[in-house]
């Protein structure tokens, strides 16, 4: 097992002990959807592709697929960003979160 | 949210069309930097739109040269753009200015004048009076006196015994509280004094007039005690000197009798009677303190509860309810109205008594009774107690279930009143 992978399993344990959220500990990111109207989304990496049919938003490891239309990026922040649109489907692709 | 638009309101932002090949890489490296971008959408196949602050401008221009894309200014948004848009149009912010300074200006003067609570005194008149003391229609609120518009107003007119003046916006309300002013004449005018009530007279003292009555005597309610026609003096020719008798005929030769507005003072004994009847057995409904309020909204025929219990929870209750409506307005009757009902919970239960228990009781209530009729000022003489065993006879104390008693109080009063009459 490599020591990326232990200090990750470490981490995790420590986190379920203390009850503490995962997005703080972890570094994932924390998705609230409206309906299928908004997504907020929480510790984001940026956006890696943005039109009016699908947004990617890199998150700590891996994207997020958001599907839907005529979605628009209603504010973004350094560490949080909402999605507006009509939400068809929530992908995760990639890496292990 | 809401607090991030108010800002980007007062320090203004623009809305912004970005061109390129990858405009993702615009909006990433500037939400990295902390330049909030927000409502980015795409406008057509090349082109995105994005709102951005004036202070993220210029570090919008540098990401850009970076990414290689390319924006354009769409709309500029905000308070500082709106100011330099003023600033263009000096005569329309010249007309709001002074819009605002006559609407300001008109409301200062005063416009109209209420006089209230005058019967006899004409408005007419306390308008003159006030227009002299500065109060008009036209004068400016700051000048105005109320003050000394009020001792004016007092001063000048001998009727008014309080004024007072109110500025509510451009209305001054004049209030007047006049004098009562006895009938003219009084003390002049022939007049009797009868009894008010029926007594029997202890004393009678005439200041003027004519007695009518004796003492001892008993008199009815609206008999003349003191007259106010006296009747002309007896000649008595022995005794008097020749000067009075000249004197006397002069009166006699004037009228049989003079008439006065007699004056005196004439006490009686009076009584009065008090009843009381209290049974032994009684059932009394009593509060017992606990109660409940409901505050119900009636919307048409709808009704809905806001706070309190569906059901009532007490057997036997009283209730008291307020029923509060929006005005109507013209037509418009808006059949909505908010119910605040109040609960009281009461208890029956039964009150076994003594006889003496209940003739205490009954003694009480006759006296208060009695006490009711009598004026606060006169004093009491003499008490009679009578106790009234209907129906039964008195040694046979089990058969009775009721306690009646009777009081007699004797009270001396003065029994005279003025009442005019017309020779």
């Amino acid at each position: 097992m490599a020591w990326r992978d232990v200090k990750k399993k470490v981490k995790r344990q420590f986190s379920e002990i203390l009850e503490i959220p995962g997005e703080v500990m972890l570094d994932l990111p924390k998705i609230v959807l409206v309906g299928n109207l908004q997504v907020f989304l929480e510790n984001h990496r940026g956006i890696t592709e943005y039109t009016p049919e699908l947004v990617r938003i890199a998150v700590g490891e891996g994207e997020i697929e958001i599907v839907g239309e005529g979605l628009q990026l209603r504010s973004i922040l350094p560490e949080e960003m909402c999605v507006e649109g009509r939400i068809d489907s929530i992908v995760f692709l990639g890496g292990k979160l | 949210m809401t607090l991030f638009k108010l800002v980007s309101f007062l320090a203004g932002y623009v809305v912004v069309i970005v061109r390129g090949s990858s405009p993702e890489r615009l909006i990433n490296m500037a939400s990295t930097r902390g330049i909030w971008l927000w409502n980015i959408k795409w406008v057509n196949q090349e082109s995105i739109m994005a709102s951005i602050r004036l202070s993220g401008l210029r570090p919008l221009r540098h990401i850009a040269r970076e990414t290689g894309c390319r924006f354009s200014i769409e709309h500029r948004l905000g308070l500082p753009f709106f100011i330099s848009k003023m600033r263009r149009r000096k005569t329309m912010v010249a007309g709001a200015l002074l819009f605002l300074a006559l609407l300001y200006m008109l409301s200062s003067f005063v416009w109209f004048i209420d006089v209230t609570g005058n019967t006899t005194v004409k408005d007419s008149q306390i308008l003159k009076v006030a227009r002299q003391a500065g109060l008009s229609v036209g004068v400016l609120k700051w000048n105005l006196d109320t003050a000394g518009v009020e001792e004016a107003i007092q001063d000048n007119l001998s009727k008014v015994s309080w004024s007072g003046v109110s500025v509510k916006g451009t209305r001054v309300i004049v209030e007047i509280v006049e004098k009562k002013i006895p009938p003219d004449g009084v003390g002049h005018n022939p007049a009797h004094i009868v009894a008010r009530k029926e007594g029997l007279l202890k004393e009678i003292l005439v200041l003027k007039g004519h007695p009518a009555v004796e003492e001892g005597q008993t008199v009815s309610k609206g008999q003349v005690l003191i007259s106010g026609v006296i009747p002309p003096p007896e000649i008595n020719e022995e005794t008097d000197t020749p000067q009075s008798s000249e004197e006397d005929e002069k009166l006699t030769g004037e009228g049989q009798s003079q008439y006065v507005h007699a004056q005196g003072i004439v006490r009686a004994r009076v009584w009065y009677d008090g009843y009381s009847e209290v049974p032994l057995v009684e059932k009394i409904t009593r509060r017992t303190g606990a109660e409940v309020s409901r505050i119900r909204i009636k919307i048409g025929d709808k009704e809905i509860i806001l706070s309190g219990p569906e059901k009532i929870p007490f057997k036997e209750y009283e209730s008291s309810i307020h029923t509060k409506r929006l005005p109507a307005w013209r037509n418009i009757n808006i059949p909505v109205e908010i119910n605040t009902e109040r609960y009281v919970e009461l208890k029956s239960f039964k009150v076994q008594r003594t006889l003496t228990q209940a003739r205490d009781i009954a003694l009480k209530n006759a006296l208060k009774d009695a006490k009711k009729r009598i004026p606060e000022n006169a004093p009491i003489v003499n008490r009679k107690v009578e106790r009234v065993e209907a129906g039964h006879g008195g040694a046979n104390m089990a058969g009775v279930n009721v306690a009646r008693v009777k009081v007699t109080i004797e009270t001396i009063e003065e029994i005279g009143v003025e009442k005019a009459f017309k020779p």
